[in-house]
């Protein structure tokens, strides 16, 4: 969904013509946005954990921002960037395009640059376990998300709350992603980290589910993309400005291997299952992909063949990858929305997800990375071909 | 026409810029053509800017001017008979009124540029 704005935000922000954006730059909750000289860009996209910095130059000639070197326990403070504008009766209506904590300031010829980074940053310097004291979930079969959860929390020291007033987690896209892999899929795993960074292994996880773990407002979000949501925003001559269409060879894979039920003491997996999609097989050739990890891996066959059939069902043709460079009015947009996208030129008039959001706040542009990928129908594990040959082991 | 340069009331400069006289405001803008040939147009803010040579200054308003430079002093600039008045910095990158106006000795002139802050 995207950011939660009025239809006046909307409009607002649709003008061909506006003077009277509001942006702030608040650290604390003091805004410095008058100071600032030049407004930073930053990227979110749906597969990448790890943490990213941005760096923000503001004016300080008059010392306005000398009280950071003077009392460095501010560097903990969290700042925000914020977008919107004034409404005539009811006052400041914002988003929060970004918010991280201040890493370093630097002072130079009258400027002062703040550097942050956000949420990710704290799980990368987590580690989970070491050689000498692994964690070891091997004593049982686990949920994966399960797993993920005490990644976030025990090991990565993020809030534990289990409901929405999560301060680090969005409890909600949890739940959601949960109810997938458990409720309706049932997956399980097993684990073992002999000292995976917390980022490492989330990124594990997120491969080895085809799920995308990314930020949403500042939380870590959780999703696997299926079916059309119901918000569709829409892009075309109207309101992009640019659009580069790659279509990659490389994205296809019509063959799948997992492996299973690793066994951490002999180093050897017991169980490999594959999915292969003959259609696919017969339009562009065999692809083949091995996915086996030797830190999170499934337990059983069921578990094992909903992702080789996750992968397959994603991978079996190239798909359009667009970057859409467009106006301020996409600022709303967030990682797993959809839009439509019309290139009457290409001849493209269909629905995609979005799959990666960068925002230019001093040019007020951005650019939406769309793809088809994770887009389709009810996703429903065929189970007719457990007994068939698809199962090796 | 005259304009005056001043702090407050009592610390003024009055002078007749020459001929050159140019206001030249600035807007800080971003423009974006969409593909289908419109145009989006984000305004961030604007100011006014003004410059202008002067001539025929005594020593002592000179000075005056000169040491606002220096020092960066927070001005206000007015057409006189008008009700506008502009907050201004010199923003000369060399000194403003370094020369003498022949054939007098004392009398000086040079170029004032003015920006809104």
């Amino acid at each position: 969904m995207p950011h939660d704005v009025t239809s006046w935000f909307i409009s607002q922000a649709n003008r061909k013509t506006q003077s009277d954006i509001v942006r702030k730059f608040l650290i604390g909750n003091s805004d410095y946005g008058q100071y600032v000289t030049r407004w930073p860009k930053w990227s979110h996209r749906y597969d990448e954990i790890k943490p990213k910095q941005i760096a923000v130059t503001l004016a300080n000639e008059d010392g306005v921002l000398n009280f950071i070197r003077e009392t460095p326990t501010y560097l903990n403070t969290v700042c925000k960037f914020q977008f919107g504008y004034t409404h005539p009766t009811s006052g400041d209506e914002l988003i929060t395009l970004h918010e991280g904590k201040m890493l370093g300031v630097s002072y130079r010829d009258g400027a002062c640059t703040i550097k942050l980074s956000d949420r990710f940053k704290q799980l990368s310097e987590r580690v989970v376990g070491d050689r000498e004291t692994p964690v070891d979930y091997t004593g049982s079969d686990y949920l994966l998300t399960d797993i993920a959860w005490w990644l976030c929390t025990s090991h990565g020291g993020l809030s534990a709350v289990q409901s929405t007033s999560n301060p680090d987690i969005d409890y909600e896209t949890f739940t959601g992603w949960a109810d997938q892999l458990s409720s309706s899929d049932n997956v399980l795993a097993q684990a073992y980290f002999e000292g995976d960074k917390v980022t490492q292994a989330l990124r594990r996880i997120a491969r080895m589910s085809d799920s995308a773990i990314y930020l949403r407002d500042n939380k870590i979000a959780f999703s696997r993309f299926t079916i059309i949501n119901s918000f569709i925003s829409s892009l075309d001559n109207s309101n992009v400005l640019k659009a580069d269409i790659d279509i990659r060879d490389s994205d296809i894979a019509n063959r799948v291997f997992v492996s299973g039920r690793y066994d951490v003491t002999s180093d050897q997996f017991a169980m490999t299952v594959f999915d292969e999609v003959t259609e696919s097989v017969n339009s562009y050739g065999l692809r083949e992909r091995l996915e086996e990890d030797k830190t999170v891996w499934y337990v059983n066959s069921v578990s094992a063949l909903n992702f080789a059939q996750r992968v397959t069902t994603v991978r079996k043709e190239p798909h359009d990858h667009i970057n859409a460079r467009t106006t301020i009015a996409n600022a709303v947009r967030q990682i797993g929305e959809m839009a439509t996208y019309v290139d009457s030129w290409l001849g493209i008039d269909d629905t995609f997800r979005v799959m990666g959001v960068d925002i230019d706040l001093d040019a007020g542009a951005v650019a939406l990375m769309l793809n088809k990928s994770q887009l389709f129908n009810a996703f429903t594990l065929d189970v007719s071909t457990l007994d068939g040959p698809d199962v090796l082991a | 026409m005259s304009y005056t340069l001043f702090v407050d009331s009592s610390n003024g400069v009055t002078f007749n810029p020459e001929f050159d006289f140019t206001r030249r405001d600035r807007k800080i803008e971003n423009r974006h053509r969409v593909r289908s040939g419109e145009e989006y147009r984000y305004k961030w803010g604007e100011y006014a800017r003004f410059s202008m040579t002067v001539k025929y200054l005594n020593s002592a308003d000179a000075a005056v001017v000169n040491s606002w430079w220096a020092t960066n002093t927070d001005l206000l600039f007015q057409e006189d008979g008008s009700g506008q008045v502009f907050s201004v910095h010199l923003v000369n990158n060399d000194l403003p009124i370094g020369r003498q106006s022949l054939p007098y000795d004392n009398q000086f002139f040079g170029k004032i540029e003015l920006e809104t802050y």
